[in-house]
């Protein structure tokens, strides 16, 4: 992947943000990373920014992964949507699936985030 | 509080731990009751016992429903499931079909019970030691119920005299919302320690 590209890293746990910075900067050290701690950063932020990647998380205090996904979707149509949630129900897997994110089950690891940039660039 | 115990950033490691290890222990759920769980967003509070005896006493005036289940490896403790009021009876009505009816704990609705506690505090545990390169085994759960005080009477588990309790609320519940559950565990001050030299080495590894 030679031109650097942007990441948005959503998620309400700092480990979560974390990890998935330091694989993404390892592998790709001109990459840009931004991160929000919940749904309300983040949608301040797609509306002001152009990503693309966007790692998701779901549970988060104020609202759902789920619940802001649409409004990411609008926002950042390019924008290829991976979600790495702890809740790796099926039902969930489904809905998500069927908004055309990719769906990963925490604990994040190097082979979920390279799959999830590598398949989707 | 949690500051005099276990820093802000371990505290958020071990609750992203025990996200994960609810969240597979959902998954499980979800299949068995055929349903899917709600679950919320986990806080974590390390405690002194005293705190957390006076919190619980707090959230459960009346006596409660618990499943308790032993740990020992690198670190050892209890670890306590409390169900909210008619949700132990409520969840295994789930398990056991629509059609069941019981009022109370019989002996198939307590084996269903810690069963269930089983699954979800074995996921923790799980997670915990997966992530964190650890072995931690756990005992045989048991279902208690009585108040607070005594269900979590350090003499009757033997587990030092300053215990500390790290408490993870999130619950889990259905669309209609009337299971909802919390994990707490109780730990000595040197498994306490040990915990927190794991979490400062696997943090280390990504700062």
């Amino acid at each position: 992947m030679s031109s650097a590209m942007s990441v948005l890293v959503v998620d309400d746990s700092r480990l979560t943000r974390m990890i998935i910075t330091k694989i993404i900067s390892e592998h790709f050290t001109d990459w840009n990373i931004s991160h929000a701690e919940n749904a309300a950063t983040a949608l301040q932020l797609v509306k002001s920014k152009k990503f693309d990647f966007i790692s998701l998380d779901h549970n988060m205090p104020d609202q759902t992964g789920f619940e802001i996904l649409g409004e990411l979707i609008e926002s950042q149509p390019d924008a290829k949507i991976g979600v790495f949630t702890a809740n790796v129900q099926k039902a969930l897997r489904k809905r998500f699936e069927e908004q055309g994110a990719k769906f990963y089950g925490k604990p994040v690891t190097e082979d979920m985030i390279l799959e999830f940039i590598q398949q989707e660039a | 509080m949690s500051e005099s115990i276990m820093s802000d950033d371990y505290c958020d490691t071990l609750c992203e731990l025990f996200n994960i290890g609810m969240g597979r222990a959902a998954a499980s759920l979800s299949e068995m009751i055929d349903e899917e769980v709600l679950l919320s967003v986990p806080s974590l509070e390390a405690v002194s016992y005293r705190d957390a005896m006076e919190k619980l006493h707090e959230q459960s005036p009346d006596p409660i429903d618990v499943v308790e289940q032993y740990f020992d490896g690198d670190f050892s403790g209890s670890a306590f499931l409390f169900f909210g009021d008619q949700s132990s009876l409520e969840l295994v009505r789930r398990i056991l079909g629509e059609s069941y009816a019981s009022t109370q704990l019989g002996e198939l609705e307590q084996e269903a019970l810690k069963e269930v506690s089983n699954i979800i505090l074995n996921a923790c545990f799980g997670c915990i030691a997966e992530v964190l390169d650890c072995e931690i085994e756990s005992g045989v759960p048991v279902l208690l119920r009585g108040n607070v005080g005594d269900i979590l009477d350090i003499e009757r588990m033997h587990i030092g005299k300053e215990p500390l309790v790290l408490t993870l609320s999130m619950s889990f519940s259905l669309p209609d919302n009337l299971i909802q559950g919390q994990v707490s565990l109780l730990m000595t001050s040197e498994s306490i320690r040990k915990l927190i030299r794991e979490l400062e080495q696997y943090t280390m590894l990504y700062t």
